[in-house]
């Protein structure tokens, strides 16, 4: 938000009880190019230090020890980007303990400056201006911090309009653009069924093909939800036991490995890591059903987990017997919808291992791997190791 | 028939067409009536007009739930169960083609009985509907 008045915060506001002085201070510093603004009452200062001041301009017999706390209170009330410049022209019937007195009772809300009496003009109007360019950026930073402000509040509504569109639309998708898929499957599977025997030709491989391409769409649907949905999960951080973790994902995988006739091995040191213990165990999951998938025919797939030391990280291995991959294709591997292999030879959608990385960028990892064509893959998660002393 | 029925509330056609495939290859002795919205399944539950009579509408023994039913969501159909005094207990499965965490959550909060994901394939669907006869 910026000033409404932007002259107000040039202006120098004066309160000198002695009418002579009063009037030189004035002129010299209108003389300058200075917008002094003669108060008659030190309540009548604070109203105005609060519509916006430059600078504060005392003579010491202005204020005593009946005015000092209400200076102090309005002084010490400025918000935190404000720390306005009060000078202060002594006086010389007074003692320097007097002053010092006085100085010290505005305490640390105040930035003063004493000028002595008898002052040259030229002394206090370059004081003065000095004083009003430090004034000036105060008013900047102000300014910067609504502007800033402003922008960081429309930001964060425009990216919370999208995550809510997001919402409705993964709902969408999760309820009504799945219908059509499921039927679909189950006619040609009902068609078949009934009416089988009585296709002609190849009509009967055309209504598999019908049936193979609507369960493919829907499980890409459904991988489509489930990095939608990983991406929005709530991530909350704390010490993950990496073993109790890969323990834990074998049961889940269960029938996939019984399936496969997989084996995995689990090597972890008791190693703790900075994680969110749902979305590691989603990383994991996809990188072992992954290593579990893609072996050469004939290949019982061997998986191994284990952990490595790397100062202020852990990183996660998970080594397999696979087929591999060749170098050229590390980069790509990770990005979402890239398959490196047609369907007829590894199903599949091309997100599991986009699921990876973005679960791991979620927890503030990395990922990456270390492979050859036909030497099996060594992939890896590094999060961040718990501090030993975290509970 | 032996007068036990199930209730299923499903608006989509080809979903309740199915249903009642796998429920006749299942052998449940309970029979399968469905309704098609939410204010339907409301007004089956609590007998009135044109379900009051109960001969021809038996009173269900468990009813499976849409989430996305016109009229009066599943959600809300089942919050009315459970606020019921007389219906606390009935058994409500959710069928739905959602995973999504947030329906998963909210029908658990409402005391939802089981929830159960629409498969997608027929043979899966028979899977499952069999298995349903362990509840009721």
């Amino acid at each position: 938000m910026i000033g409404p008045e932007p002259e107000l915060q040039e202006r120098i506001l004066v309160l000198a009880p002695r009418g002579r002085d009063r009037l030189l201070l004035a002129d010299a510093l209108r003389k300058a190019g200075c917008r002094p603004e003669v108060l008659e009452s030190l309540p009548g200062l604070l109203a105005e230090l609060g519509r916006g001041a430059g600078v504060l301009l005392f003579e010491e017999e202005a204020i005593d020890a009946k005015t000092a706390p209400a200076l102090l209170e309005a002084l010490s009330r400025q918000p935190p980007w404000s720390d306005v410049p009060v000078i202060i022209l002594t006086a010389p019937s007074r003692l320097e303990r007097q002053t010092r007195r006085l100085v010290l009772s505005l305490g640390r809300s105040a930035n003063v400056v004493l000028l002595e009496r008898p002052i040259r003009i030229l002394t206090l109007v370059q004081t003065a201006q000095s004083a009003l360019r430090a004034r000036r950026r105060q008013y900047e930073v102000r300014d910067f911090q609504g502007t800033l402000e402003a922008r960081v509040a429309e930001r964060t509504a425009q990216l919370e309009a999208s995550m809510k569109e997001m919402d409705t639309f993964s709902y969408t998708i999760a309820h009504d653009l799945r219908a059509p898929l499921r039927h679909l499957a189950r006619y040609s599977e009902a068609l078949d069924v009934d009416c089988g025997g009585d296709l002609r030709g190849d009509c009967a491989e055309y209504l598999r093909e019908i049936r193979s391409g609507a369960q493919r769409m829907d499980a890409l649907v459904q991988d489509i939800l489930r990095y939608s949905r990983l991406t929005r999960a709530e991530v909350s951080l704390g010490p993950v036991d990496v073993g109790a973790v890969a323990s834990g994902l074998l049961g889940d995988l269960e029938p996939e490995l019984r399936d496969r006739k997989a084996r995995v091995t689990i090597d972890a040191a008791p190693a703790r890591v900075l994680a969110d213990p749902f979305l590691l165990s989603q990383a994991l999951v996809n990188l072992v059903s992954n290593s579990i998938k893609f072996v050469s025919p004939g290949t019982t797939p061997s998986v191994r987990i284990r952990t490595e030391d790397r100062g202020p990280w852990t990183r996660i291995w998970v080594e397999d017997n696979g087929i591999g991959i060749a170098p050229r294709h590390h980069s790509r591997v990770f990005e979402i919808f890239e398959r490196l292999h047609g369907p007829e030879a590894y199903g599949g959608t091309g997100i599991g291992l986009a699921i990876v990385r973005r679960v791991v960028e979620r927890q503030r990892g990395r990922v990456g791997l270390e492979s050859e064509e036909g030497k099996g893959s060594r992939f890896w998660i590094e999060l961040p190791r718990a501090g030993a002393g975290t509970p | 028939m032996n007068g036990a029925a199930v209730l299923l509330v499903e608006d989509d056609p080809s979903d309740v067409f199915f249903m009642r495939r796998a429920w006749q290859q299942a052998g449940h002795a309970a029979s399968l009536v469905a309704v098609g919205d939410g204010e339907q399944a409301v007004a089956y539950l609590s007998g009135k007009a044109p379900y009051s009579d109960r001969s021809q509408y038996p009173f269900p023994t468990l009813v499976l739930l849409d989430l996305k039913i016109p009229l009066l969501p599943g959600l809300d159909v089942l919050r009315w169960i459970r606020e019921n005094p007389g219906l606390r207990d009935l058994p409500v499965a959710v069928l739905t083609s959602s995973e999504e965490p947030a329906d998963v959550a909210r029908a658990r909060e409402l005391g939802v009985s089981d929830y159960i994901v629409k498969p997608t394939g027929y043979a899966e669907l028979a899977i499952v509907v069999k298995r349903l006869g362990s509840m009721f």
